[in-house]
């Protein structure tokens, strides 16, 4: 590859997404963390101020325009604020997405001042209890606080809560607590079994009944309500029998880039054997996104497997997502295994029962240290 | 209905700008963008203060001098009120 930048080759696709993982620090435990096992690993390698702010630069050459400002907790890093000014400077839509663990009203302040345009806030459980199982700590009183600041301050909110077994239950009250904080919109969000999802996933999948009566309650919700307050509600594609079009299609609209500079075509990717990510310390964004191995090995639609390649579904999902194929089937190049054309649906249908019959009581919580949760005690 | 009177705005925390990428107006919201036509971008763009409709329309025609615009124009605000892109200004 050449490493001082090389002119675009055939590629019409801009990244319009930047995702920019600031730290996987975060003070929280969920057990469906989306960052890799081994998240501690990049803390002391992180870009510092000036080399996230170089990259979002290239990111807005490159056409990006909504940035969304994650992590772990992106409220962990201190320059936050001046890594918001720089982005809202190159004219970035700046999106916060946070536990809101690390903000104070005065840091809202400062960062509407710096040019915040939408915050999505993460809920672990529409009260404390739930809440603390989830996150592994009280913060449940400090989000509604938050909350309700942002709603003062104006600045657009949307609420995402992650839904599984143990708080499918709640989304009748998550929704009224949206209504209630003047939520934009709520978000119920599901896992993606791939690393720590994966780990718990007995105690995260939920039933088929559980998930028709969750859509009983968001259904009633709407109707209640006249569809007032938008509720994104997707059911988890294990149960759909047709996988997700993930990312939009692989290489298109994402660009995600590590705690350490790697720059990914999905959060998700870093874990994915056989192609080493490349690094924007030592390559130009514009290079990276056009040429580097990773990017390119699913990009387009000639590298599908059968069944997908003659397959008339393929241009919608794209094969489906590539870490989730690569945790379920260990092939990353495989059909995605939620597809019920993928030689091997069987497998995730026996992952279904698997976790239908399990207790699913126990929790691997995110930690650096072994920390298991008995939801019973 | 829009009326001539209404004063209308570009929703709040949703963001009109130009984008080079693209060589054409956007509008920015949470999680999304949408690219604009040259004549929507012309009518957005008298709204991205609150304006009243009329004199939104009074400018719009000193573009196109002699050209019945008005009902175009307000078809395309009632549009645009629908999908939340103008609201009435707070």
């Amino acid at each position: 590859m050449n490493s001082n930048g090389s002119s675009p080759h055939n590629n019409p696709h801009q990244p319009f997404w930047l995702l920019a993982e600031l730290t996987y620090a975060c003070p929280l435990q969920c057990p469906y963390c989306s960052n890799p096992e081994d998240f501690a690993s990049t803390r002391k390698r992180e870009l510092n101020t000036a080399q996230w702010i170089n990259a979002l630069e290239q990111g807005r050459k490159l056409g990006a325009v909504q940035l969304g400002l994650s992590g772990g907790e992106p409220c962990v890093r201190q320059d936050l604020e001046a890594i918001m000014l720089a982005a809202r400077e190159m004219g970035y839509y700046t999106n916060l997405l946070t536990s809101t663990v690390g903000l104070t009203r005065e840091r809202i302040d400062r960062l509407q001042q710096a040019g915040l345009d939408h915050i999505q806030v993460s809920l672990q459980g529409a009260d404390q209890r739930i809440s603390r199982r989830f996150a592994g700590s009280d913060y449940f009183e400090h989000k509604l606080e938050m909350a309700k600041h942002l709603r003062a301050a104006g600045i657009p909110m949307v609420l995402n809560f992650v839904v599984h077994r143990h708080n499918l239950h709640q989304i009748e009250q998550v929704l009224e607590l949206g209504m209630e904080l003047g939520a934009e919109a709520v978000e119920l969000a599901n896992c993606q079994y791939h690393g720590w999802a994966m780990q718990n996933i007995n105690a995260l999948l939920p039933t088929r009944k559980e998930l028709q009566k969750a859509e009983e309650a968001v259904s009633r919700f709407r109707q209640q309500h006249q569809a007032a307050m938008p509720i994104l509600f997707v059911v988890p594609d294990l149960y759909e029998g047709r996988p997700r079009p993930c990312v939009n299609g692989w290489g298109t609209t994402l660009m995600s880039i590590t705690p350490d500079g790697n720059v990914l075509p999905c959060q998700g990717a870093a874990n994915l054997p056989g192609y080493a990510p490349c690094n924007v310390k030592q390559l130009s964004l514009e290079n990276i996104w056009n040429n580097s191995p990773l990017f390119e090995r699913f990009r387009g639609l000639d590298w599908l497997p059968q069944p997908c390649r003659t397959c008339d579904e393929k241009a919608q999902d794209f094969g489906g997502c590539r870490c989730q194929a690569y945790s379920l089937t260990g092939d990353a190049a495989a059909t995605d295994p939620a597809c019920s054309k993928s030689p091997q649906h069987a497998s995730v249908l026996r992952l279904v029962e698997q976790a239908a019959q399990s207790p699913g009581d126990q929790l691997i919580m995110r930690s650096t240290q072994r920390n298991i949760i008995n939801l019973n005690e | 209905m829009i009326s001539r009177e209404c004063s209308l705005n570009i929703k709040k925390g949703y963001r009109m700008q130009w984008e080079e990428s693209q060589t054409g107006w956007v509008i920015l919201f949470p999680e999304g963008m949408i690219q604009l036509n040259d004549t929507a971008a012309m009518i957005l763009r008298q709204f991205q203060k609150p304006t009243v409709v009329h004199e939104a329309i009074t400018k719009l025609e000193a573009t196109f001098p002699g050209e019945e615009i008005q009902n175009d124009i307000f078809e395309f605000l009632e549009d645009a009120c629908e999908q939340q892109w103008l609201e009435p200004t707070q």
